[in-house]
């Protein structure tokens, strides 16, 4: 990194923290603190809940899916538009019209304290611990590209951004999401142009397009069928993604306290809903620009070299082993091989722009066995990396950063990194400001007894201090958690986001059942699906079949339902207030 | 909250214009994707 990239990224960053002192300055109270006294307005709203959808893995992470895999993982948010409108016409006016200040509130004013502190508990634990993994990811990312020291390379990845949380809660949290997100949204498009501009002489967009569509890599409609019908085990399809995306937006932005957190500080219902509205209608067309950046980097790696591993610690170590050989002899086979990729894709976009359609079919056939031949010498590279280290081998997300520590400019490289900052800064300070108000409101103000509202504002500050500290704790020690990181956010949410929704949709839509049968049926479930992913270090439900993660999230959400229905007509009885919480807020 | 608007629908008079309107949207949206698909492939 030159010196400008330095100033760049300190400037980027010291700026953000400034800003959000500043807008700290009007936030006195604890509603300001956790809800801005429920006083922004819709694009704030907007902003902000896809500041905080957006973390770094996002950026980092979706070009890199792209570039493996192609842009089919679009389809994901297919089910998100109308999860908005269900939110917007079911939960939004209820935590409204109930002013609650945490969504786990309603359940108590639903059912009953247990429930909610239940609730309430498993989305501390689960967001606690998510957010100190999506502190460590990008920051090994960083440390492992350019030999940062991954220890503080946490600290400011998790620690900066505490400075303005701290101090101006939810208002700062929303006025610097909205900032970050301009920055991010306006790197990412000039490093979409700079791909283009980077290409050989000769090659354009649309060339570009061409080469990647032709080797599959625009396949943003799949219908997941194959010839024996349609495929369960594909992950991203049409199907999986209206369908199983809808359940898990309806899950993440209806029951998830770091999301529900956003809109209540809406300045009322229309405010809330619009944001929201806006966000499905938007979140699609932005994730296809994000996708399509990788697509381009791939076409990009087609007219140059691309190296064997775009983590290049991995190359390094690889290089200094007891492997060294095998690996040299590997790297050459796989140069000879890029080169001759290279000349293949030149000559395809020549026969291209000089309208020689005949050969294209030949050329593009023989640049697809290349590219094979490519992905087998980078699985052999991989294969010997996880014999010389236990670091995570798999380079998709470190593709779109590689691209940039490579070929950017001085300036805009910094500019680059300061975003993975900026994108995890949205995240992260969204969720601290949720894991305070939890504390503060389904715990502590339900314990203490007879302070002001003045002290609780200041605890709450205490509080937040200390989720971020706690975060950074668990960022410290994530290296312990071995390969995938992203699928270990994945599986940790999946363990408890189906029963949290299976709680809310009892909550809304089966209204014969009561507080009781609901808690008990959550406690059921959730010791269900435990031992359904522990099952093979549990002898005695060893026989429970192996089920992929994702599914867990339905199991979890159905069960609750089926089991809560179960206990309230054998064991049920309903107190009045279960009752009467949807006659004073028919809706 | 400024004023109560439990019943108030953004931008168009009744939810069910916007279950329409969303799923118009995502109908338009994956046709222009299958489009594209289908050129390129």
């Amino acid at each position: 990194m030159t010196i400008t990239d330095w100033l760049v990224l300190s400037f980027t960053l010291i700026g953000i923290v400034i800003y959000g002192l500043y807008k700290s300055r009007t936030t006195k109270n604890l509603e300001g603190y956790f809800l801005s006294n429920r006083s922004l307005p819709w694009y704030l709203v907007l902003l902000s809940i896809m500041g905080t959808q957006a973390s770094a893995i996002t950026f980092l992470s979706a070009p890199g899916q792209a570039y493996t895999d192609g842009m089919r993982f679009i389809q994901y948010y297919f089910g998100l538009p109308l999860a908005m409108v269900v939110i917007c016409i079911t939960f939004v006016p209820i935590f409204n019209k109930l002013k609650v200040y945490t969504a786990y509130e309603f359940l108590e004013k639903r059912f009953d304290s247990k429930t909610r502190t239940l609730t309430s508990f498993l989305f501390l634990l689960q967001r606690g611990l998510s957010t100190g993994i999506s502190i460590y990811a990008p920051s090994i990312i960083l440390s492992s590209l350019f030999g940062w020291d991954i220890f503080w390379t946490n600290i400011i990845m998790g620690g900066l951004l505490i400075i303005y949380t701290v101090s101006g809660g939810a208002k700062a949290v929303a006025y610097t999401q909205q900032v970050q997100l301009i920055i991010v949204l306006m790197a990412m498009f000039l490093a979409g142009y700079m791909v283009v501009h980077l290409m050989p002489e000769g090659v354009g967009f649309y060339d570009a397009l061409h080469i990647s569509g032709k080797l599959g890599k625009l396949n943003i409609i799949t219908p997941g069928t194959d010839q024996s019908g349609f495929n369960w085990n594909d992950r991203y399809n049409m199907w999986s993604g209206i369908i199983g995306g809808f359940f898990l937006a309806l899950s993440y932005f209806g029951t998830d306290q770091s999301q529900v957190g956003r809109y209540l500080t809406a300045q009322n219902n229309t405010e809330s809903r619009l944001g929201l509205l806006i966000n499905g209608l938007v979140k699609i067309p932005l994730q296809f620009f994000i996708l399509l950046v990788g697509v381009l980097v791939f076409s990009f790696y087609q007219y140059k070299a691309a190296p064997i591993s775009f983590n290049s610690s991995l190359i390094a170590d690889a290089k200094s082993s007891v492997y060294k050989d095998s690996v040299n002899a590997l790297q050459q086979r796989y140069d000879d091989n890029n080169k001759k990729k290279q000349q293949l894709a030149r000559a395809y976009t020549n026969a291209l722009n000089n309208g020689r359609e005949d050969s294209l079919e030949h050329l593009v056939a023989e640049i697809k066995i290349l590219n094979e031949t490519s992905n087998q010498y980078r699985d052999q590279f991989k294969a010997i990396s996880s014999r010389i280290s236990n670091k995570d081998t798999n380079d998709t997300n470190y593709i779109f950063l590689g691209f940039v520590k490579e070929y950017l400019p001085p300036g805009l490289k910094g500019l680059l990194i300061a975003i993975v900052f900026l994108a995890a800064w949205g995240s992260i300070a969204a969720a601290l400001n949720s894991l305070a108000a939890c504390t503060m409101l389904d715990f502590h103000q339900r314990i203490s007894t007879g302070e002001k509202p003045l002290s609780e504002y200041h605890i709450s500050k205490w509080y937040t201090l200390a989720w971020g500290l706690f975060c950074i704790f668990v960022a410290q020690f994530a290296n312990k958690l071995g390969q995938s990181l992203i699928e270990a956010v994945n599986v940790l949410g999946s363990l408890f986001y189906g029963v949290i929704l299976g709680i809310f949709l009892i909550a809304f839509y089966v209204k014969k059942v009561g507080g009781h049968a609901t808690f008990w049926a959550a406690l059921i479930v959730e010791c269900f699906i435990l031992l359904l992913f522990f099952n093979e270090n549990i002898p005695l439900v060893s026989f429970l079949p192996d089920i992929s993660f994702l599914w867990l999230n339905a199991i979890g959400a159905l069960g609750v339902v089926l089991v809560g229905l179960i206990l309230q007509m054998t064991f049920g009885v309903r107190n009045e207030k279960e009752i009467n919480i949807f006659i004073d807020n028919s809706l | 909250m400024k004023y109560n608007d439990d019943y108030k629908v953004p931008l168009f008079k009744t939810w069910k214009t916007w279950y329409i309107f969303v799923i118009a949207f995502l109908f338009l949206l994956i046709i222009a994707f299958g489009l594209i698909t289908k050129y390129f492939s």
